[in-house]
């Protein structure tokens, strides 16, 4: 008796943990479906599941709306990830491990400082940037949305990758450098390398968060730097209900974030908490 | 002691860069945003800005609009994140057992997590819609009537704080499940041993020693929830009428859309001090909870 209880429970366990998950995947599975469906397939008006396999919206979306300007803001996107990505990590890197090892006076302020930036309502920021923006030509241009993801970015890298800085052992960089290594030299020759794995999981977060950002990128460009998401705000926002071209936009927007985030998913969860929390 | 002779050039030379960038990108725009909140400046309008004192600020607090989006943004939040931490937590400890599948169950919870917002806003609304939407074929499949979740004022800012629970539950899971399996096993060997069963072992054991972790996610949540501006923009604009203008959403129309840039930035600067004494408050809890320690 108590057994099949037991087994009861168990299942009853599973029953809801795998519907849960139904529920957390079915929007996503939705979207891709879609994608490949034909117009009166997608636009049904009772409960439909028949699918007639087409790229036709794929090729649309991709080469004839809008002269192809949907792959160009991909192109965008992932110029402008890749770049602040990398202006990130360059100030990141240094300023983490400068963070970890060195007494630095009020160390605790200045790093809760540098993540209050990141906490803040951008909101607060977005008035006067877009003026400052307007003033120096900095509109819808792919410096002004680097250096605008550079600023998003910024504190999340320091504090992760310095959370990834303590975890190697400083006896071993001690021992170099009683060895007689300089301590540049071993920042890029032991620090970098123990902290590796880590670190490039703060690179690709970064990559992800900038690829998904939308407030900056609505309020920031307008065409010539226009990145994914606001791409999407042209099928379905007003006057127009493309949702043939939304699935298929979407699918291929989320393809990026959602292998990336699976590569480094050990580390996901710390990178969401800023690594303030291990994970 | 190696570290203590390092010399102060090299201490401070890598955080340096990092410090500027900061100043140039907050500190700077959030004293013109109360320079801009003093003005009338008007983006559109030619001609210069003039100081007007505390003008703005007297504006925002009178003016209904602004105190009805204040207020929703406050409910909102509310919502979205008690749904998500109550969602998250319960399958959290559903989860911390020894159970097949376990790990193939957590790279399924990435996804919605890492899912471009805008990408979930119109997935959303295409399929809440009323007549094409497949939540309402299932509904009507049912033999239920159609539900208007986006054309229903009343509905409207509910269906979209469905959607934020929908997406931040994964993370709220995760971070509490990672939290779970770190923690010290022997007060629960002691527990059990004194009978504690079920329930009562997590309510008396668990959650505890979860606290400071769950006041965290509570933060993390707020503070995103506050913000809201992607699913508002992509699912209703703030409509039906502003029935879901939240702070975010109107502070932008405000200053960006109508570009009325000084009554905007009153209203962005109000907005600012909530949320950091607000943080303020609970960065407080958070290290008290654990007994002093840094957080």
């Amino acid at each position: 008796m108590n057994k099949i209880i037991k087994t009861l429970k168990v299942l009853a366990i599973y029953v809801i943990i795998i519907g849960y998950i139904v529920v957390a995947l079915f929007p996503v599975l939705w979207i891709v479906f879609n994608s490949f469906r034909t117009l009166a397939e997608i636009f049904s008006t009772k409960l439909n599941l028949e699918i007639t396999p087409t790229l036709k919206n794929y090729i649309e979306v991709l080469f004839i709306f809008q002269g192809g300007a949907f792959l160009k803001d991909i192109f965008n996107s992932f110029a402008i990830a890749s770049l602040s990505t990398l202006v990130v990590m360059l100030m990141a890197l240094p300023a983490g491990y400068a963070f970890s090892r060195f007494e630095i006076k009020y160390k605790e302020n200045l790093m809760f400082f540098i993540l209050t930036t990141r906490m803040a309502p951008p909101v607060a920021f977005a008035l006067p940037l877009y003026v400052m923006y307007t003033r120096l030509g900095l509109i819808d241009t792919h410096v002004g949305m680097v250096l605008i993801y550079t600023f998003f970015n910024i504190a999340f890298a320091v504090w992760l990758s310095k959370s990834f800085f303590d975890e190697v052992p400083v006896e071993v960089e001690e021992a170099a450098m009683v060895d007689g290594c300089t301590r540049v030299h071993t920042f890029f020759k032991i620090a970098l390398p123990l902290a590796s794995r880590g670190l490039i999981a703060t690179a690709l977060l970064s990559f992800i968060l900038t690829w998904n950002e939308f407030f900056w990128a609505v309020i920031l460009t307008r065409g010539n730097a226009r990145t994914f998401p606001v791409s999407l705000t042209g099928f379905v926002g007003a006057p127009r209900l493309r949702y043939d071209l939304m699935t298929a936009a979407s699918t291929i927007g989320i393809i990026i974030p959602i292998t990336l985030a699976i590569i480094l998913r050990k580390y996901l969860v710390r990178g969401f908490t800023f690594g303030i929390i291990k994970g | 002691m190696k570290f203590k002779s390092t010399p102060i050039s090299l201490k401070y030379a890598p955080i340096l860069p990092v410090l500027v960038f900061i100043l140039a990108f907050a500190i700077f725009p959030l004293a013109y945003a109360i320079v801009l909140s003093l003005q009338n400046l008007v983006l559109i309008r030619p001609g210069e800005a003039t100081f007007v004192g505390l003008r703005n600020y007297v504006y925002a607090l009178t003016e209904p609009r602004f105190l009805m989006a204040l207020a929703r943004t406050f409910y909102y939040s509310f919502l979205s994140v008690t749904g998500s931490f109550l969602l998250g937590l319960a399958l959290a400890l559903l989860m911390h057992r020894e159970i097949k599948g376990k790990s193939i169950f957590k790279i399924l919870l990435i996804i919605p997590m890492v899912i471009t917002p805008a990408v979930v806003g119109y997935t959303f609304k295409f399929m809440m819609d009323t007549s094409i939407g497949v939540i309402n074929h299932i509904i009507s499949y049912c033999g239920l009537p159609r539900i208007s979740f986006l054309g229903d004022p009343v509905l409207a800012i509910h269906s979209i704080a469905l959607v934020d629970i929908w997406q931040g539950t994964p993370l709220v899971l995760l971070i509490l499940l990672a939290g779970l399996e770190s923690l010290p096993k022997e007060p629960f060997e002691a527990a059990l041993i004194d009978g504690a069963r079920g329930l009562r072992l997590h309510l008396n054991i668990t959650l505890p020693l979860l606290k400071p972790l769950m006041l965290f996610v509570i933060l993390i949540r707020v503070m995103d929830t506050f913000r809201a501006f992607d699913l508002i923009y992509t699912m209703t604009a703030g409509g039906p009428g502003t029935s879901t203008e939240v702070l975010g959403f109107y502070i932008w129309r405000m200053g960006l859309s109508y570009f009325r840039i000084s009554e905007a930035a009153a209203m962005a600067i109000i907005m600012f001090l909530i949320i950091q004494v607000f943080s303020l408050i609970f960065i407080k809890t958070i290290q008290r909870a654990r007994g002093g320690a840094a957080a």
